[in-house]
């Protein structure tokens, strides 16, 4: 018996009861679960009181069916809640080999930053002045605040992108490199522009290289476009380039073009 | 007594309770008004429930400000001061007597003759209507139920919200307010996972809470329980209270998060601190608990970066970790000593820890993540996915924004660390979040 998927139909069938009624519901799915609990119900305690909740709304009538399906609700969740596991990964991978040095952060109180992350959350106006604020008094060199800034490099207004990238990110540097990457969603659009050529200049010429592999492969045509633009010969595979003097696009197959012939 | 006053121009009396009730007997018996100071104090008052005041005292008598009605000396100003020094349970109680302020002699309150809260003093006539309370919140999880098969869902929706409003009268906001979130749910989805978890934990609330509260009225309600559940029901424990079921002691602690969420359905900011005990290697949480409506009222908290050293620390009721109060404290500069006393408090994360958890996310009534302070064998970053090894156990964790910050930090800072992880309960399965990274060098929060 897989305790999970049952707990799993169980809770289907409590959600199906409490949208047309517990009175209305037809008890054959209680039915069909109970059979299979019962069997293992002597060996394990969990499952008798489980059984007997079932038996229990199964046989009720009327007002009783209702407070019955609360009771049933309330073992089962907490069934449920014992299967869940820790999240593992597929796989253990081992850190990537990405090298910086660590950044001096400084310890900021909530206090003189909860304005500017409201901000950062949101589409605000106000998120230029409260940035410049942030430059004006140091503010801006906790590390914490990083992943809310990156988040403001992919946005339509130009003049606090622009900011972010000119005065902030030099800041943090290198340590950025994950942050971007992770927000690069391979579809062109200038807030994706921005985020590349800043993440290109920061890396290193192996690191765009192994990098290039990804994009060339995942990317639209816009991202590839405005990527073969940015890199040169040292920095992109010859053989992600290959594809590209296929393309239909007239300006992607002369720019991989011509990163091609500085090869040879 | 003046110069206190001057320094401590506002006064929360749900913190600083005895010092409160001692200030305010001398500022409106013996203080500036009658003393003839020519200076004026301003004195704001909040305990945490609806009505909350501001009292203006100076050489032309004091003066008033009530969030309630604005007026002068109102009968909210002054039972608010009464309610506290009589140490009444409900703002209802004393409203009556607060209307004949003058009248009413405040030495009979003084600190001295004042019983210790909820000690000695018959609660068992509150625990009555506590209990009657619960079997509403009960029949209204019934309605609930119904709720969706009902022939007109909208007129038992409305019912359902009133009566939840109503459940403050029988000192259960806490219960009215999960009923509310539960009401809010349905109004824009259909029942799903999210929902039965909601209300099954609800449920066994509902039901411990009658057993315990069953228990302590047969035990002669002489004591509020001193339970996860009372606090949940809306239960406000005052510090005098709590220094009576838990002896106060002095601790060290050092700040590791502070974060602020706004609570909207509870209409409350919420600013939390989370603590490193570092001499007892004890994860605490401080709460600061500022309704909308009295948000001038209440001094904000923030950020910590130094080393408290807490003076009669109490603990409210809890499972895993405790929130904790205290009543004075020392502070002192942090430095590498504190950085490696905090390291050396992580501990290994073993099966026994790993089922603590499990359990407390199955059975707990407390409604909180879980915090704790672990050994990190090693983090495993890439720009996709963040994982990590504590001793034989290999977990993913959560991509939110400390996660994110954790990427920013280069391989070697990742070594020889200890790390304090939040643990939350989903739909999908335990999530885990980074919340601070320790290593015997330095301390990095991960999060705001």
């Amino acid at each position: 018996m897989d305790l999970k998927s049952l707990m799993e139909n169980c809770r289907e069938s409590i959600c199906e009861a409490l949208a047309i009624g517990p009175a209305l519901i037809d008890n054959s799915d209680f039915q069909e679960i109970y059979n299979q609990v019962q069997p293992y119900a002597s060996s394990n305690k969990a499952l008798s009181v489980l059984c007997e909740k079932l038996h229990l709304f199964i046989t009720a009538v009327d007002e009783e069916k209702f407070r019955s399906l609360l009771e049933l609700n309330t073992v089962v969740e907490k069934i449920a809640v014992s299967l869940i596991e820790f999240h593992k990964p597929a796989m253990v991978m081992a850190s990537d080999s990405l090298i910086f040095t660590a950044v001096e952060s400084k310890e900021v109180k909530y206090s003189e930053i909860k304005h500017l992350i409201q901000a950062l959350k949101m589409t605000s106006g106000a998120r230029l002045n409260l940035i410049r604020e942030a430059l004006m008094h140091d503010t801006y060199k906790s590390i914490q605040l990083l992943p809310y800034f990156v988040d403001n490099i992919d946005i339509r207004h130009a003049e606090t992108a622009e900011l972010i990238i000119n005065e902030i990110i030099p800041y943090f540097g290198r340590s950025c490199i994950r942050l971007f990457q992770s927000r690069i969603n391979f579809t062109y659009s200038v807030g994706q522009e921005r985020l590349l050529k800043v993440l290109v200049e920061y890396m290193t010429d192996d690191e765009v290289k192994s990098f290039s592999g990804i994009l060339l492969k995942k990317g639209d045509v816009g991202i590839k476009k405005c990527f073969l633009k940015q890199v040169n010969q040292f920095q992109i595979e010859k053989d992600g380039l290959l594809p590209l003097l296929k393309s239909k696009s007239p300006e992607l197959r002369d720019l991989a073009t011509g990163l091609f012939e500085k090869y040879t | 007594m003046n110069l206190l006053l001057k320094n401590l121009k506002r006064i929360d009396i749900s913190n600083f309770k005895d010092e409160g009730v001692r200030l305010l007997n001398s500022a409106v018996i013996e203080g500036a008004y009658f003393s003839g100071e020519k200076q004026a104090f301003e004195v704001e008052i909040y305990d945490g429930r609806e009505i909350s005041a501001s009292l203006l005292l100076g050489e032309r008598g004091y003066k008033s400000i009530c969030s309630a009605c604005g007026s002068g000396l109102c009968s909210h100003v002054a039972s608010l001061i009464l309610c506290y020094l009589a140490d009444a349970d409900s703002f209802e109680e004393v409203d009556k007597v607060g209307a004949s302020f003058k009248g009413v002699q405040f030495s009979k309150f003084l600190p001295n003759k004042k019983k210790v809260s909820g000690r000695g003093k018959d609660l068992s006539k509150k625990f009555q209507v506590i209990l009657s309370g619960l079997d509403i919140a009960e029949e209204l999880l019934l309605e609930l139920v119904k709720l969706q098969s009902s022939g007109e869902p909208a007129i038992l929706l409305k019912s359902i919200k009133i009566q939840a409003n109503k459940l403050s009268e029988y000192f259960l906001p806490g219960i009215g307010l999960e009923i509310y979130k539960l009401l809010e749910f349905l109004v824009f989805q259909k029942p799903n996972g999210n929902y039965l978890g909601q209300l099954s934990r609800l449920h066994s609330l509902i039901k411990e809470s009658k057993t315990q509260f069953s228990k302590a009225c047969q035990e002669g309600g002489g004591f509020m329980p001193y339970s996860v559940c009372s606090t949940r029901c809306g239960h406000v424990w005052k510090y005098g209270e709590l220094s009576s079921l838990c002896p106060p002691r002095d601790a060290s602690l050092i700040q590791l998060n502070f974060s602020v969420h706004e609570n909207l359905l509870a209409q409350r900011l919420e600013e939390t601190g989370v603590w490193l005990d570092l001499e007892s290697g004890e994860i605490h949480f401080t709460q600061n608990l500022r309704p909308f409506k009295a948000l001038r009222y209440i001094p904000q908290s923030d950020s910590e970066y130094s080393v408290v050293h807490c003076k009669g620390l109490v603990e409210y009721p809890g499972e895993y970790n405790y929130r904790v109060n205290w009543s004075s404290d020392i502070k002192e500069l942090s430095g590498p000593l504190v950085n490696g006393k905090a390291f050396g408090q992580a501990k290994e994360f073993d099966l026994l820890e790993l089922r603590k958890i499990k359990k407390l996310l199955r059975d707990g009534h407390s409604g909180m993540p879980l915090y704790g302070l672990f050994k990190v064998s090693s983090f495993s970053v890439s720009s996709d996915d963040v994982s990590v090894v504590l001793g034989e156990y290999t977990l993913s964790l959560s991509m939110c924004a400390e996660t994110e910050v954790l990427k920013c930090l280069p391989n070697e800072a990742l070594k020889n660390t200890a790390c304090l992880f939040r643990f939350t309960a989903a739909q999908e399965g335990i999530e885990v979040s980074p919340v601070c990274l320790i290593s015997s060098k330095s301390i990095t929060r991960l999060g705001l």
